[in-house]
């Protein structure tokens, strides 16, 4: 193999997804995202440190915090590095390609692995490089073979320990099946390390609270976590330099191993790869009575199918319901005002969650919209019925339980389920448009089924539009809004809707399908 | 089927990707009861203009009608008489066949018995009736080729248009969809398809249209185009007029 004319090969595709005609590409913005996390982070770990050294917690229990930075980097690797391999064996045409040249087992795996670093790398560069560059700072900098050492280490043992886990895995379930929960959960495991690094961790060090009794009360990592062997190669002093011997030996066994296996893992994806899956019950019959009805048996088997997707959507549904009861010790209310916030906070989630994912679930399967003869409008108006079925079923749920909740009267009751559906009506409509925008086909990761500028997009229309709701509710008094208002109010909203569903049966109408 | 009418027509068809002149002012026909083989080399175009046809790309000049029906101002009336198979076929990896086939029953307004008798009918023509319970992501990519020509039968429509439909079928199910073919021109239809196999459309095609650059440089039955020398084949003349026109 010339391997530098494969690196090449790889450093120009690597470039065109960042830059390529003259101006930046959609790959740039995860880079941005990233740097912004690994900037918080590096904060964030900062005045954790500083505030420790302050309180003049010994040097140990500095250690130890690394050692718990690293562990909880290296645990998030090994959850999105499975994901990494599982998807880099999902591509089985490039495999089959690599698998006809001239290249051993390992030589493959190599090749496959060196493509996932833009998504491994991220970990390392988030948590583990700013704990470093915490530690360091207020600690002294750790030697640079060490610092090089550890980072590689990091990178790379969750990768071949994610390799290894690979194998059972794909004897299980084909890959293609294993990729969407991984992803969810390698996401939703990144998320909680972000937000436990940045959010917690400055609390540790606010006024209320004693940090030196805290950082003391702190148990100590495992000691034979290598998340520890390489806080303790960083720390440096004595045993620092048979940390590192270890934690580099274990490295390089891992990577043994990995390779050891390469060629029987490449084995269980070729032969899983279009490997039988469940049978769908016999009762799933030809007919279709009638075009909604077909619409919507469809809709139902791709939600219940696709449940990674769902079950994404609905626990983001549920954060962003409780949202507002988080900033309730900050601002009190009276119980309707929290009530309509929550159901508005909801709305959110359904215009983002769930309507921008509803036209990529369908993949290039929305070619059909263009195809038949049913044309995109009347897709698209098939596409929000049922959608709103699904979102008029989560929504009387979410108002009945905060009515009940909050002890509503039928009037409180009725009043939030006005908000609810005027905020979800007009959510709903933006983010079937954000979707028909900018949905990706392709998509693998149930958390990027829009390209990520369109997702930042969805994003902040749904929380603008709610924005909008939470201020007009906040306008009125706490008092239930007469039959008057909340026929306007519907009737806003629903004006509302039609331009945005307008906007997207025009986009799924000149969608084009070149196939090239 | 709707027999008094051409399954196609199209004149004058321009598409183009940028600067790139995919087809060029390109006409065809293909009369009821009649199998048009699309050749051309890789780039021709052949992709491009069945996707015009089919709908899925705008033409940026030209006139397509399918049987009877202007497709820029009836696009609903043509698309309804049109059956197409593309190269990578759409279809729903998370339906099973049996389910994927009943949404495109409802899509084409079909009555709902007589498209589940066509349907199990051609499931078991093409020997898919044992696995059209199981989700399409477990197909092979003759299984999805297999799907996707129910798909485009199933109504029934005057014209069928077909993009390397043989891609990853076995002997057997070639042999099947053939004969599909060949009964549906019988019945009055017509079928445009693109193929690489220059036997296969000897064989099959009743006529030939060849492509270059985005225009049709020789179209006829094969009679016609071999001329005066009736024994070469399609493949002699094919490569003949690649070079004259290169």
């Amino acid at each position: 193999m010339n391997r530098a004319a494969v690196a090449r090969t790889g450093l120009i595709l690597a470039r065109r997804v960042l830059w390529s005609g003259g101006r930046p590409r959609q790959g740039v913005l995860p880079v941005l995202l990233m740097l912004l996390l690994a900037g918080a982070s590096v904060l964030a770990l900062t005045v954790l440190f500083g505030s420790a050294a302050a309180a003049q917690v010994p040097k140990v229990v500095h250690v130890n915090l690394l050692g718990w930075a690293f562990t909880l980097a290296m645990l998030m690797l090994v959850v999105g590095d499975l994901h990494a391999v599982v998807s880099a064996a999902v591509t089985a045409p490039d495999l089959e390609l690599l698998r006809a040249a001239p290249l051993s087992a390992r030589g493959i795996l190599g090749l496959k692995l060196a493509a996932t670093l833009p998504r491994t790398l991220p970990p390392v560069l988030a948590i583990a490089l700013p704990s470093v560059l915490a530690y360091g700072y207020v600690n002294g900098p750790p030697s640079v073979p060490a610092l090089l050492l550890v980072l590689t280490g990091l990178w790379a043992l969750p990768l071949a320990l994610g390799t290894l886990l690979a194998i059972p895995l794909l004897r299980l379930a084909p890959a293609a099946h294993l990729r969407e929960p991984l992803a969810l959960l390698a996401t939703l495991a990144f998320i909680a390390g972000w937000v436990a690094n940045t959010f917690w961790v400055p609390r540790l060090a606010s006024d209320s609270l004693d940090l030196a009794a805290a950082l003391r009360a702190l148990p100590a990592p495992p000691e034979w976590s290598p998340a520890t062997w390489a806080a303790h190669a960083i720390a440096g002093g004595r045993g620092a330099a048979s940390s590192l011997a270890g934690f580099a030996a274990l490295v390089l066994a891992a990577l043994a191993a990995a390779a050891a296996v390469a060629g029987e893992l490449l084995e269980v994806v070729m032969s899983r790869s279009t490997g039988t899956l469940g049978r769908v019950s016999a009762a799933s019959a030809l007919r279709a009575p009638s075009l909604a009805s077909a619409f919507l048996k469809r809709d139902a088997a791709l939600a219940m199918r696709d449940w990674p997707v769902t079950l994404d959507a609905l626990a983001g549904l549920a954060l962003w319901t409780l949202l507002p009861l988080a900033i309730l010790p900050l601002a009190p209310l009276a119980p309707l005002s929290v009530a309509r916030d929550m159901v508005i906070a909801l709305s959110v989630s359904l215009g983002h969650d769930f309507a921008a994912r509803a036209l990529p679930l369908e993949r290039d399967s929305l070619a059909w919209a263009r195809l038949s003869p049913v044309g995109g409008a009347r897709w698209m108006r098939l596409r929000a019925l049922g959608l709103g079925l699904a979102a008029l079923g989560m929504v009387g749920v979410a108002v009945l339980v905060v009515a009940l909740v909050f002890q509503l009267s039928l009037a409180g009751a009725a009043d939030v389920a006005v908000f609810a559906g005027a905020a979800a009506i007009t959510t709903l409509s933006a983010g079937l448009l954000s979707g028909a925008t900018f949905g990706e086909s392709a998509w693998t990761d149930p958390r990027a089924m829009l390209a990520p500028g369109g997702r930042l997009v969805s994003a902040i229309v749904s929380v603008a539009l709610a924005g909008a709701w939470l201020t007009l509710a906040h306008r009125h008094p706490a008092t239930p809004v007469g039959v008057g208002t909340a026929l306007a109010m519907l009737a806003a909203s629903v004006a509302f809707a039609l331009v945005p569903l307008a906007l997207a049966a025009r986009s799924l109408e000149r969608r084009e399908y070149s196939g090239r | 089927m709707s027999l008094s009418r051409p399954p196609l027509r199209v004149q004058g068809l321009v598409r183009r990707y940028g600067a790139l002149e995919a087809v060029a002012g390109l006409s065809l026909g293909v009369s009821s009861g009649e199998i048009v083989g699309f050749l051309g080399a890789n780039g021709a175009g052949k992709t491009t203009t069945l996707r015009c046809i089919a709908g899925l790309l705008s033409p940026h000049e030209g006139h397509i009608e399918v049987a009877g029906a202007d497709l820029a101002r009836e696009p609903r009336v043509a698309k309804a008489r049109l059956g197409f198979v593309p190269d990578r076929p759409y279809l729903y990896d998370r339906l099973s066949a049996r389910e994927f086939l009943a949404f495109v029953a409802a899509l084409y307004d079909l009555p709902a018995e007589a498209a589940e008798r066509r349907a199990e009918s051609l499931l078991e023509r093409l020997e898919l009736a044992a696995d059209a319970s199981r989700t399409i992501e477990s197909y092979s990519l003759g299984m999805r080729q297999k799907t996707a020509v129910i798909a485009a039968l199933l109504h029934s429509p005057p014209l069928l248009l077909l993009d390397e439909p043989l891609n990853g079928l076995d002997p057997a199910s070639t042999r099947t969809l053939k004969d599909l073919l060949r009964e549906h021109a019988s019945a009055g239809g017509g079928v445009l398809v693109s193929t690489h196999l220059l036997d296969v459309a000897e064989r099959l095609c009743d006529r030939v249209v060849i492509l270059r650059a985005g225009r049709v440089i020789a179209q006829g039955t094969l009679a016609e185009l071999r001329g005066a020398h009736a024994d070469r084949s399609l493949e002699d003349v094919f490569l003949e007029l690649g070079r004259d026109a290169g």
